[in-house]
């Protein structure tokens, strides 16, 4: 299975939300990295053929998707940005709903959903209306309701925005299990989600598509870039104006200063090893 | 629908510069087979089709359609009996109808679910139409049961046929509106079609003080090219949202 997206664009008037991108998903999980604005959500309704593009192609499988209709969405699994709920609805007849919309049989849509809630932990609370959830809660709905057909193509746009730690470490298992043998494209601003799941990551910027690798790979580019250095509080203050710091933590007395630097920023500073997190910093610096 | 690997195949296949020999048409035919066979088995399971998509509709939304439905037909029911010469006033109730879908077929719009319902198996323009169908059977439920009432009311059979324009006419001219509306994703307009359908019940009401020439046997000519044009932008509607969901387009308001 290929996903192959061919100089897709889309413009709003003068504005451009995605520039000419282009690239082939195989089976894996993919990191959609990039900051706000930078096409991200674009790029994934594109995906989902429910944006038409400007201009530019999606084909799966050397079929164009849009084209494919009701037998591609039947092989996606989408959980938007800021998505909604039925408020009235129970958990339970949530995923049954969505289930009938995915054309899933009845017999099968209740066996499913009580394998999903079961898998997002929600199982004792399947009977409570939804308006009644916390907000981590009611993403994990989101997220189960993204899985019921068994997608072939999986595409989450933030999934782990308002979920706890735990909960996130519980996504993050069942979505690299899940993208064995599936293509999973996934936003997000945590960068360490994506660092620890990803098998490729796609970085955009200002709708285009600036990176795309490994995360070794990815964090190869900013090798030798990144310092440390330890100063005073008050110097400290002075650094974070004129260098580009990542990060900054308090230790005894001084202030250990992570810094994006093309050039060794001070005699003291020392190179340390890159994250994907300085990479994407950098990127993003100017 | 296109499929770059298989024209590619047959574009290959075109250069070669042959004339069609039988055995070179076999030998394409048999490679663009492969090619679709390779490209199968993404749906290996099992769907339903339109008609059970239609019951799981009725399912969850039957309740909304059929008790809105209902409450307006009760209210309009307890008005007729204290009107005189109600016919005139059967085109200021037939957009309450119409009324009482909006909030049904806009339900995934203010819910902010219309990203995720198109995305799935029927898409938005299967999820608009199963709603018509349950809706508009509901409008003429009761839209029969009104007239019969007025028809018992008047204790006469007589001007059927113009109480039965005098309900559709307003009725056409609503729901053709509403899905213009949807279709052209008119978002912030949503409001605007509500007041208007609101405004059209006044308006038939004023025409039925102020003009009731309107309503008198010579006019049954104006009110039959009223609905032949009415039911044609309907109809219109109609067809191209069964073009949209044959295409396989995103339809409606996806926010």
């Amino acid at each position: 299975m290929e996903l192959s997206i061919d100089r897709l664009t889309k413009h709003y008037g003068r504005k451009i939300a995605v520039d000419c991108v282009s690239t082939a998903l195989r089976p894996g999980m993919y990191g959609l990295l990039g900051e706000n604005g930078a096409g991200k959500t674009t790029l994934m309704r594109m995906l989902c053929a429910i944006l038409e593009p400007t201009s530019g192609e999606v084909f799966l499988d050397g079929m164009e998707v849009s084209a494919m209709g009701a037998d591609y969405r039947d092989l996606l699994g989408y959980l938007p940005q800021d998505f909604g709920y039925y408020p009235n609805y129970t958990a339970r007849e949530f995923l049954l709903y969505m289930a009938a919309l995915k054309g899933i049989p009845r017999d099968q849509a209740k066996k499913r959903v009580r394998e999903l809630l079961e898998i997002v932990g929600l199982q004792d609370v399947e009977t409570k209306k939804i308006k009644a959830f916390s907000g981590g809660m009611k993403r994990r709905v989101g997220i189960a309701q993204a899985l019921l057909n068994h997608p072939k193509i999986l595409i989450l746009d933030e999934p782990t925005a308002g979920l706890d730690p735990k909960e996130r470490v519980r996504f993050r298992n069942l979505i690299s299990d899940y993208a064995k043998d599936r293509i999973v494209i996934l936003s997000t601003h945590i960068v360490s989600d994506i660092e620890a799941i990803a098998d490729e990551v796609l970085l955009m910027r200002k709708g285009k598509l600036v990176s795309q690798g490994t995360v070794p790979e990815l964090t190869k580019q900013a090798a030798g870039k990144v310092w440390e250095l330890a100063v005073s509080p008050a110097e400290a203050a002075q650094w974070q104006e004129k260098a580009s710091v990542a990060n900054l933590r308090h230790e005894g007395e001084q202030v250990i200063l992570r810094i994006l630097s093309d050039d060794r920023p001070a005699m003291e500073a020392v190179c340390c090893e890159a994250t994907l997190e300085d990479l994407y910093l950098q990127s993003f610096r100017e | 629908m296109r499929d770059r690997r298989i024209e590619e195949y047959l574009q290959s296949s075109l250069r070669q510069g042959e004339e069609g020999s039988p055995d070179k048409i076999e030998e394409t035919a048999a490679g663009c087979i492969e090619i679709m066979r390779g490209q199968g088995g993404y749906g290996e399971e099992e769907r339903t089709g339109f008609w059970q998509f239609l019951s799981d509709v009725l399912r969850f939304e039957g309740l909304a359609i059929f008790g809105l439905q209902a409450g307006v037909l009760f209210v309009i029911c307890l008005q007729v009996g204290y009107m005189d010469n109600v016919s005139h006033y059967i085109p200021v109730f037939t957009p309450l109808f119409a009324l009482v879908v909006m909030p049904v077929l806009f339900r995934s719009q203010f819910y902010k679910m219309g990203e995720m319902e198109a995305v799935t198996r029927t898409s938005g323009v299967e999820i608009i139409l199963a709603k018509l169908i349950l809706a508009g059977g509901a409008n003429l439920i009761c839209i029969t049961v009104l007239l019969c009432l007025i028809m018992r009311l008047q204790n006469s059979r007589e001007n059927m046929g113009q109480m039965v324009l005098y309900s559709l006419v307003p009725y056409l001219v609503c729901m053709s509106a509403m899905l213009r509306l949807i279709r052209l994703r008119r978002k912030e307009r949503i409001s605007v079609c509500a007041v208007a359908m609101a405004g059209s019940c006044v308006g038939w009401g004023l025409s039925a003080k102020a003009l009731p020439w309107l309503y008198e046997t010579s006019a049954a000519g104006l009110w039959i090219v009223l609905f032949v044009i009415f039911a044609g932008f309907f109809g219109k509607e109609l067809c191209l949202i069964w073009e949209m969901k044959r295409e396989g387009k995103p339809y409606g308001i996806i926010d």
